[in-house]
Order: structure tokens, then sequence, then C-alpha cells
């Protein structure tokens, strides 16, 4: 009976402690992203009282592009990945898994040398994988016609 | 800041950027297109497709799971956590060893958030979605907070969107711009 009520005890335990974290995970911390975009708030709110302007357009000294860089990319996201792997995926499982588009992949979201060396040998070992199974299955199949 | 627009029968999501430059982008199969003056100066494949939007998930009544349900991911597990609905989804077997779980919630029957894992359980990215708007019938989130867990820190990236239109009958050039050639 204390083993059936210990194991309940400990799987609430444990169910409280995984929900815990999905609150956590679904949650950010407002007042600290606030202050972060405060000045950005602050140049939309000038930007969008001034319909039509550009960035080029705003005086370099106005305290509100101070620090402000255009990098106006919607692959922002993905440029801020240069020379790391994408998705977070080692490259060389880039190269094994998803061949020549695996390398391709790699090459032009991690625009870094290294990583698409590693997706090269990846797709290098996939290729060198494939040709021993094709080589081995050729003689072992060939061997295995000739027994009947 | 601009507009975006996105009609699923051309299959081409196209930013019009007023700020911090006047520009077109135009994302089209997998290839981003930048267009200044009706001229291309950027043309680069990015792995991602105008089906697997969040405008195209809107359209199809499918945000509230991501668009998940006819992808490689099946469900592995729900819970309830309140008035949040948690629901872990992982790849297919063949390709667990690429993509990892992605976590979907779900409050009030609305995307709330999502986050994607890494195969060995590490949180990438995390999406988060609020203050919906709704037009005939579709819901959109106002605003889409985006944090990316980088080696060196962490970066986040916020998303406001106001004025959803849905099935605008003019205005059509604006929705299938065509991409000049190079």
């Amino acid at each position: 009976m204390k083993k059936v009520f210990f194991s309940a005890l400990l799987a609430l335990t444990m169910n409280f402690g995984f929900a815990a974290a999905h609150a956590e995970l679904f949650n950010v911390d407002e007042q600290e992203i606030n202050a972060e975009f405060a000045q950005l708030n602050e140049l939309e709110q000038f930007v969008s009282a001034n319909e039509g302007i550009t960035l080029s357009e705003i005086n370099p000294s106005n305290p509100l592009v101070q620090n402000v860089n255009n990098s106006s990319d919607i692959l922002g996201t993905l440029s801020s990945l240069k020379g790391e792997p994408p998705l977070g995926i080692p490259s060389i499982v880039w190269g094994i898994c998803c061949s020549v588009p695996g390398v391709a992949i790699v090459y032009f979201v991690s625009e870094d040398e290294e990583e698409t060396k590693k997706a090269v040998i990846g797709c290098a070992i996939s290729g060198a994988v494939y040709v021993l199974y094709y080589v081995l299955g050729v003689v072992v199949g060939g061997l295995s016609f000739a027994f009947f | 800041m601009g507009s975006v627009m996105y009609d699923r029968t051309y299959r081409k999501v196209v930013y019009h950027v007023t700020f911090p430059a006047k520009e077109d982008w135009v994302i089209q199969d997998t290839v981003f297109n930048k267009i200044i003056d009706h001229k291309l100066v950027t043309r680069q494949f990015i792995p991602m497709l105008p089906s697997s939007t969040l405008y195209e998930f809107a359209l199809q009544n499918n945000l509230n799971n991501f668009g998940l349900e006819k992808t490689a991911y099946t469900i592995a597990h729900v819970e309830r956590e309140g008035t949040m609905v948690v629901t872990t989804w992982t790849p297919e077997k063949r390709l667990q060893k690429v993509f990892g779980k992605i976590i979907v919630s779900q409050e009030l029957g609305k995307l709330k958030g999502v986050a994607f894992y890494s195969p060995t359980n590490v949180l990438l990215k995390k999406q988060l979605f609020k203050s919906y708007l709704k037009n005939s019938g579709v819901e959109f989130p106002a605003e889409i907070i985006e944090i990316l867990y980088k080696a060196g820190g962490k970066e986040t990236k916020i998303s406001t969107y106001k004025n959803l239109r849905i099935n605008e009958l003019k205005d059509d050039a604006l929705y299938n711009f065509p991409v000049p050639v190079k």
C-alpha cells in the first residue's frame, strides 16, 4: 500500500514539475522585452507619424536611430544562424541524411565554409556507404543467384 | 514596417516594406526575392514554403495546431494545464535523427505558443502568439514574439499585425506581385 501511495505521490510530483515547465516555457518576461524594445517602439511611433519616411532620410544624429542597424531582411532569423548549423542539427547529419540538398541547405543557411565542409563529408560518407552496400549487394546477390 | 499579402492561388507571400527602406519581398517555392524599384536585387534559397506559413494555416483554420496535422509529425502526448492544453508532437521515426519534438500550447482553442527542439532535446526556438485579430471567420495573432536560442545567447524578434483583410477582390497585382528577371 505504502509502495502504491509513494508511486502515486512521485507521479503527481513529476506531473507538477512537467506542468510548471510548460507554464514557464510559454511565458516571457514582458518587462524585460518592453525595456529591450523601448527605443524601437519610439522609432515605430515616429515613423507612423511621418508616413513614407525611410531610415536613410532620418538625421543620423536623431537619438531614435542611435544603435539602429538596417537589417530589413526576412532572412534576419536565418542570417543570425550564420556560422551555426541549420536548426541546430550538426552539418554532417544534414549531409548524411539529405545528401546534396542537405549540403545546399547548410551552405545557404550557415554561410560558413567549415560547416559546409562537414556537410560535404556527411554527403561523401552516405555516398560511400551506398556504393559499398551496392557492391556487396551485387557480390552477395550474385553468389546467391549462383546457388539456384 | 509595411504590409504582407498572401493569396492561396498564387502561393506567394509578398511583403511590401516601407521602413527601414522601400522594398518588396516575394517568397515563392523556396526562393526569397528582394525587389527594389522594380529591379530584382537578391534571389536566395530559403528553407521555407509559402504553404507552410502562418498565413496558410490561418486561412485553412488549422493555426491552432500550427498546421502539424498533415505533416510527418504525430501527437505523442497531450495534457491540460489550467486553461492551457499542451500537445507534444514528434516526427516520424525515420526523421528523428534530424528533427526534434515540437510542443504546441493552446489556450481557449487558440494557438498560444510553439516550442521547437533539436533531436537531442535542446530548445532551439519558441514563438508566442498574442491578442488575436478576427475577420470573416479567420483569426490571426496581432503579436508574435519569437525567441531564438543560440550558442551566444538568445535573440528576440517581435512582429505586430493590424488591419487584417480577408478575400479582398481588389489589389490582385499586389498579391500576385511579379518578380522581375535579374
